[in-house]
């Protein structure tokens, strides 16, 4: 280290958490690169410090929307590049002459304009199968095989991967062309992908149903032993209060609040036990749909729910991060629907102080023509029609 | 000064000759460590899955930043992510900044993208005697590195947050984290 660089010692662990100010940043960025091996060396041991503060964070999954988000968008992007007029190479942009550019171009355009008819004709044959899938799989009640899936829309849907209609190659008959064997092939794995990720969402459906069954089972459980406990309370209350002297008054006392905190306990476990039906019912129900209502107004700060819907078992929200609200008001959730009425309350929130939100809404046929949802702000009791500020907003 | 890690290498292979299976893999291997420290950036989970994605995104479109020999891909992932979740984090705030690190421009003399070692977030046991580590460092110590590390802030942020002198906020934070790694030192000279 030289005298020049000593005055850095002590801000290498604020540089490798890129806390300093830029211009110090870039000033220590650039003495590093200009070689000095005792900075090197304590740089990266500032960063082997930084790093490891990682390690010290709660574990959290992710939801498996990320995973299959992340993998359309790769897709989409190969897709780009095999069929769209994507960036042209420097060479190409750079060393034609302009006129060869142009009757290039021209070639392109006419190129891509009949891939493109015949893609898009395509595409819609191939999101037609797709929706049958997705619908026959979402209706299957627990987790089957691919094969077992596969077995099942051949019985129910012969044509369910449709080959290319021979028509559309008259010249050369009924035979299929490589450009079409290679879109199939394209297809059928896209379509494998969305069965292999709806069977994931599927099974993560049936784990979610057997946890709900196995807390109502503890549920009842619970609730029997604290609706013996409050019998045996009576009891002893009312052989105390029959032999009542001045010596058991305490222990009446001491009953009676025994009991009466025993009873909320009993009444608690009811309201959770019918909420963790009313959860298990909708997950039973199969077809669930999931929206997500993220924050559109700045006051609803970081607010974010997550809805679960299906017309033969109901709606049921689960919000986090809501803004503590005026006592005069409360969270009510609009259903966007098409038709008329147009939009339609979907129920008030129930809150707690810590900023999560809970509603379940009994089945509807409402819910079957949902488009979106949204959560406003309403005078306390609500209102029959939207009024306050839209908060949140999520759309089908 | 890593262990190079053969699966990933392969993976990483497969990710340059466009196998997205590639990428899958190590999203599945990775996303929860990744996710886990995204969240805690940013404590809303849909922001911080968009984040997520947008870091395995990163680790598909430019794979070729990243270079085995500097140091592991999960050091590499969680340096990418902390900086997308920061970079999101001040841009809500109103006060974008650009991220000094990982800036995807090859740089002459020293490599400022070489990553450290992550043996902590691999190895249990040392992961357990880093978190006591953190523990039991004193309160102002903590906050000052957690804030720097998780919020992002500069050490002039810090110190009117902190409502400590500029040099009082780095003494701190240089005394948290040399604890941090005095503790790794230790653990591996008696694992050795």
């Amino acid at each position: 280290m030289s005298v020049d660089c000593a005055h850095m010692e002590e801000d290498w662990d604020l540089f490798a958490l890129g806390s300093l100010d830029e211009a110090a940043q870039q000033k220590m960025a650039s003495h590093l690169q200009s070689g000095c091996q005792q900075c090197q060396r304590r740089y990266m041991e500032a960063q082997t410090g930084v790093v490891s503060i990682a390690s010290f964070v709660p574990t959290h999954q992710p939801s498996a929307r990320v995973e299959r988000d992340l993998m359309k968008r790769i897709r989409q992007e190969e897709r780009m590049a095999a069929t769209g007029p994507g960036i042209a190479p420097a060479w190409l942009r750079w060393s034609l002459a302009p006129w060869a550019l142009a009757a290039a171009c021209l070639v392109l355009a006419g190129w891509f304009f009949w891939q493109q008819r015949r893609l898009g004709t395509e595409l819609t044959t191939a999101r037609n199968d797709i929706q049958t899938l997705r619908r026959a799989v979402t209706s299957t009640p627990a987790p089957a095989s691919q094969s077992a899936i596969a077995e099942r829309l051949s019985a129910e849907n012969p044509p369910a991967v449709r080959v290319p209609n021979p028509q559309l190659n008259p010249a050369q008959g009924a035979r299929f062309t490589s450009a079409d064997t290679a879109a199939l092939k394209q297809k059928l794995t896209e379509m494998e992908t969305e069965i292999a990720n709806l069977q994931k969402e599927n099974s993560s459906l049936a784990t979610a149903r057997a946890e709900a069954e196995q807390r109502g089972v503890q549920l009842q459980s619970e609730m029997s032993a604290a609706e013996t406990r409050t019998e045996d309370l009576a009891r002893k209350l009312e052989a105390a209060q029959t032999s009542s002297t001045a010596a058991n008054q305490a222990e009446i006392a001491a009953l009676n609040n025994q009991l009466s905190e025993s009873r909320a306990e009993v009444q608690r476990l009811g309201q959770v036990k019918i909420r963790n039906a009313q959860i298990e019912s909708l997950l039973q129900s199969g077809s669930i749909q999931q929206v997500d209502l993220r924050a559109v107004d700045p006051s609803a700060g970081k607010a974010y729910a997550r809805v679960l819907y299906s017309p033969q078992g109901g709606l049921l929200l689960v919000a986090t991060s809501l803004p503590k609200l005026d006592h005069e008001k409360c969270y009510q959730l609009w259903l966007i629907r098409k038709g008329a009425p147009a939009i339609l309350s979907g129920g008030l929130l129930q809150t707690s102080d810590d900023g999560r939100g809970f509603l379940f809404a009994p089945p509807t046929n409402d819910l079957a023509q949902l488009t979106g949802l949204a959560i406003t702000d309403e005078p306390k009791g609500g209102s029959v029609s939207a009024r306050g500020h839209k908060l949140l907003f999520g759309a089908q | 000064m890593s262990t190079w890690d053969h699966e990933d290498a392969e993976l990483l292979a497969g990710i340059a000759r466009r196998d997205s299976e590639a990428l899958l893999a190590l999203y599945r291997k990775y996303s929860s460590r990744v996710f886990s420290l995204i969240y805690r950036i940013l404590d809303d989970r849909a922001a911080a899955e968009e984040v997520l994605q947008d870091t395995f995104y990163r680790l598909w479109d430019r794979s070729h930043l990243y270079h085995p020999e500097k140091g592991q891909l999960i050091s590499w992932l969680l340096t990418v992510a902390r900086n997308l979740a920061l970079d999101r984090k001040r841009k809500e705030s109103r006060r974008a900044e650009s991220s000094v690190f990982l800036t995807g421009e090859e740089s002459g003399g020293f490599d400022l993208d070489t990553l450290p070692d992550m043996a902590a977030v691999e190895d249990p046991d040392l992961n357990r005697t880093l978190r006591r580590v953190m523990q039991e460092l004193p309160a102002e110590q903590k906050a000052a590195i957690e804030l720097a590390y998780f919020e992002g802030l500069t050490h002039q942020e810090l110190s009117v947050r902190l409502g400590e002198s500029l040099g009082t906020v780095k003494t701190r934070i240089r005394l948290g984290l040399s604890k941090l790694r005095k503790a790794m030192k230790d653990y591996r000279k008696v694992m050795l």
